[in-house]
């Protein structure tokens, strides 16, 4: 272990030697504080506060991802190139040593780096909360709608199965089915349309909705409700009368509140911890009470969601960094080993086209589904697949398969939306970029790197 | 060496030979129309370098930008909007459209998503301020740029359509009255004193230029300028002189229907103690709306949209002249509508087409025609009293009680009487009454209208 982290040493070292890390510390300040004087909010005080994180956080993360990318690539190819790479392989430390002495030299620049612009970043934060800044309710505001970590809570799903079987049954003995389409096609077009049913309110009716806390809420927070819905006015905007009603599960006493909201809007309401009752099982009832006859279709996905306070912005804000540092870390584990087997140039090509299909993997998955996409044409479920289509749906199949547990929460969406990132998504990112796959980048460029001859007479 | 020197010398003599050539050329390309657009001088050094140093690539930042855009919107996640039309708009300064769409996206798409009209008037404020503090600069010469920022004020505030539209007119008027008082600034103070600082607020914030709007009111006002239809028509009129064809006839149509609804809501009424905000008609606009109208019929007569509007507001005036006892206009309106459109009415006379009108009106009426019978019938009351018309003031008053009351039993819904009630009917009585009595001349015809004030029996009947 020794020899790996006196290169991991050597790695940090030689980057404060050649100003790097000034370099990237100037920039990220320069982010940090010279991005919240030019940017434009919406002109409220809670979009003043999203856009400077997303802005400041984001510039930090464009501007390693940048440096990790380019530092990663360069740090094994540049030294063999030189020809200094000889003076270390000549000692007595394997090459593994030294691609894990270099990955862990990134890793940890990445980290101190992060920490520093993480701690700028709240200190901003913290200025503009300051009580000569902002009045006590401006700041209650700010801390209960986006500096804050609440859980996303959706309804507890609808087990519409056996009724959608039952009326397929039905039409299918009427004649009613038709009998060119997939059994299951059909049947899942009954179930959506079910579920749809399920979250319509027509005038002067009601809905309710189950949700399973978790944990019974507790303390002065109070848990927003956030909901979305489109009606039958097909006027956009057009506004509709509706009554919460919120309490647990079996209980007549419940919280009630009237609101008038436009249609296709995203609209949020604080329920006061006491409606919950130290329950976990919350019944939420939407009354449509509009007086002209106007239904309201609220979205299956995320249409409707409870958020509980799940705990402070500095948590979040410290697991939003980690997160961002586990990303950085598997940069940097692509990058070096791109960087250890090629030359600087194609490596950062390679690692630019691996990134790029992480970043893309939920296209990547649809596109691999998807019949007939590239050459033939045919619809999908359809025969008539050419064999081209079919090899490059198998090949688009494995990269998804290999990309898809590389994706995870969106560190600047949820921050600035007030939505917490959790110790499991932070433990589940570090075990599959760090551990999974950053190893296996480790173990392949190890064993590829013995292999190579470093220096031949005509290099 | 001397060779070296001369030619840098050469080199520096003809590049300040082509700077000398910049004027005149921008000058030759104005006087020649080489094309619409104003050239563009003094742009900030970051659109400078965004235009020229990313030759190309802008595009495709711009559709990245663009795309974002578009997503976050989807999501509803509105705070990066406004930066990022900034951003999609720099990078394409020049391109007008992309100016007028962002403006009237956030004017339009996004305001209505919002709750609380405050919120929505901000996005009506971002959109409409994106295209005149902005867009304007970089495309000084653009028609289109100049009739989309009018229609925000002429639709989107002057209307009735949104439920916050109440909500903007009164912000509007609130901001106005910052700049001026009353319902139109003093011209001559204006120019005398342009260092003034409400004067210099109106033309460096506002864009409006005292003697623009000095220009727009003698030739279609007199306007209020505490409402949006005034503004509609100025900035219609800053883009005319740059439309042509079919931008031309859309930037006339704009001005006349913007004097159209300076007609029908032209005349703000004010009650800040009883939180009454109204704008109502003022018939004394009709002979200028007549006028706009003559006046693009005949640079347009292809159009024969044109004709068919005026024929229009013709026959709508006419009741509303009648109603506010503007008797001999509405006469002489009734016999040009014939003689210009014979086939507007078979009415043989303008009584039995005032009455017609009148019946068919009521039975479907919009908020504006609506308030301006009732105003009109309350006026004519309010005159009967002054005179002392018994019978007449009475029969006048329970047909505007008839007419408010058939309005407003349609509207039970509390949001539409928000956006489409009208003030409360003794408060327009009383308004009536003080408009009468501050006309009256003497101490008997003000009695009489104090008297009715306080009696109040015919509202009860």
């Amino acid at each position: 272990m020794k020899p790996v982290l006196a290169i991991a040493w050597m790695a940090v070292r030689s980057a404060v030697r050649s100003r790097v890390v000034g370099v990237l510390l100037g920039l990220l300040f320069l982010a940090i504080i010279g991005l919240p004087l030019t940017v434009k909010s919406d002109g409220t005080l809670a979009g003043e506060v999203q856009v400077r994180l997303t802005y400041t956080l984001g510039a930090v993360l464009i501007i390693l991802s940048i440096a990790t990318w380019w530092a990663g690539c360069a740090a094994v190819s540049s030294e063999v190139q030189a020809k200094q790479i000889q003076l270390v392989l000549t000692k007595p430390v394997g090459r593994g040593a030294v691609w894990l002495g270099k990955w862990l030299g990134l890793v940890a620049l990445n980290a101190a780096l992060l920490a520093v612009s993480g701690a700028a970043i709240y200190g901003m934060i913290r200025w503009k909360l300051s009580p000569a800044r902002l009045t006590e309710a401006q700041q209650r505001e700010l801390r209960e709608q986006i500096l804050v970590a609440r859980y996303s809570v959706a309804p507890q799903p609808l087990d519409v199965t056996a009724e959608a079987r039952r009326i397929f049954a039905e039409q299918q003995k009427a004649g009613a089915v038709p009998t060119n389409q997939p059994v299951e096609q059909v049947v899942r077009a009954i179930e959506e349309s079910l579920v749809r049913s399920a979250h319509t309110v027509p005038p002067g009716y009601k809905r309710t909705w189950v949700f399973e806390l978790p944990a019974a809420p507790v303390g002065e927070q109070p848990v927003v409700l956030r909901y979305k819905f489109s009606s039958s006015e097909v006027t956009k905007g057009t506004l509709v009368r509706g009554l919460w009603l919120v309490g647990p599960v079996g209980k007549a006493d419940r919280f009630e509140l009237e609101q008038v909201n436009a249609t296709d809007g995203a609209h949020a309401v604080a329920i006061p911890v006491s409606a919950f009752g130290g329950s976990r099982q919350v019944a939420v009832e939407y009354a449509n009470i509009n007086p002209l006859p106007i239904a309201v279709l609220f979205e299956p996905q995320g249409g409707i969601e409870l958020q509980p306070y799940a705990g402070s912005f500095e948590g979040n804000l410290a697991r939003a960094l980690m997160l961002a540092w586990v990303q950085l870390a598997f940069v940097g584990a692509v990058a070096l080993a791109a960087g250890t087997l090629l030359s600087l140039p194609v490596a950062a090509l390679v690692t630019g086209y691996v990134l790029l299909l992480v970043k893309a993997g939920d296209y990547v998955a649809l596109l691999a589904t998807e019949r007939g996409t590239f050459f033939s044409g045919a619809a999908q479920g359809q025969p008539g697949e050419s064999a081209l289509d079919w090899v490059l749906r198998q090949v688009l199949w494995v990269e998804s398969a290999l990309v898809q547990p590389l994706q995870g929460p969106n560190v600047l969406e949820y921050l600035t939306a007030g939505r917490a990132l959790e110790w499991s998504a932070v433990a589940g990112a570090f075990l599959i970029k760090v551990v999974i796959y950053s190893g296996l980048c480790a173990a392949v460029t190890t064993f590829l790197f013995n292999r190579r001859e470093i220096a031949l007479p005509m290099e | 060496m001397m060779k070296t020197v001369v030619l840098v010398l050469v080199v520096l003599g003809s590049l300040w030979l082509a700077g000398r050539q910049h004027g005149p050329l921008l000058q030759m390309r104005r006087e020649y129309r080489l094309n619409w657009e104003e050239p563009l001088e003094n742009s900030p050094p970051l659109v400078g370098f965004t235009t020229v140093a990313l030759g190309g690539f802008r595009g495709i930042i711009a559709d990245v930008l663009w795309l974002r855009a578009s997503k976050l919107q989807e999501e509803k996640k509105y705070f990066e909007l406004v930066q990022l039309a900034d951003w999609i708009t720099k990078l394409e300064p020049r391109f007008a459209l992309v100016w007028a769409f962002h403006g009237w996206n956030m004017a339009y798409n996004i305001s209505v998503l919002l709750d609380n009209p405050a919120d929505r008037w901000r996005w009506v404020k971002h959109g409409f301020e994106l295209m005149r503090d902005q867009g304007l600069f970089y495309n000084p010469g653009d028609p289109q740029l100049h009739r989309e920022l009018g229609w925000i004020f002429q639709h989107k505030m002057g209307n009735i359509l949104d439920q916050a539209h109440l909500y903007y007119k009164r912000a509007w008027a609130e901001e106005m009255a910052q700049l001026f008082d009353g319902p139109r600034p003093d011209y001559v103070f204006a120019r005398a004193h342009p260092d003034d600082p409400r004067v210099k607020r109106m033309r460096e914030q506002y864009r409006l230029d005292p003697a623009l709007m000095q220009a727009v009111d003698a030739q279609y006002g007199p306007l209020d300028w505490r409402l949006p239809p005034a503004h509609a028509i100025y900035w219609a009129y800053r883009g005319r002189p740059y439309a042509r064809g079919f931008d031309l006839v859309q930037i006339d149509r704009m001005i006349f229907q913007s004097m159209q609804d300076n007609f029908w809501s032209g005349r703000l009424v004010v009650e800040p103690a009883e939180n009454i905000f109204t704008p109502s008609p003022n018939p004394d606009a009709f002979e200028t709306v007549n006028r706009a109208y003559q006046a693009a019929r005949a640079a347009h007569p292809e159009e024969t949209s044109i004709q068919s509007a005026h024929r229009n507001f013709l026959k709508d005036a006419i009741l509303v002249l009648y109603l506010h006892h503007y008797t001999r206009q509405a006469r002489d309106a009734f016999e040009r509508m014939r003689e210009q459109y014979p086939d507007a009415t078979s009415a043989r006379s303008f009584e039995v087409f005032v009455r017609g009108e009148f019946r068919a009106q009521v039975r479907d009426m919009s908020q504006r025609e609506a308030l301006a019978m009732v105003e009109g019938l309350l006026g004519q009351a309010a005159q009967w009293l002054v005179i002392g018309e018994e019978d007449r003031w009475r029969g006048a008053y329970l047909a505007a009680r008839y007419c408010w009351q058939e309005y407003m039993k349609t509207r039970t819904d509390p949001a539409l009487v928000e956006r489409t009630g009208l003030p409360p009917f003794a408060v327009l009585w009383q308004q009536a009454r003080d408009r009468a009595a501050a006309r009256a001349r003497t101490a008997a015809a003000k009695a009489r209208l104090a008297e009715a004030g306080e009696a109040a029996a015919p509202a009860e009947e």
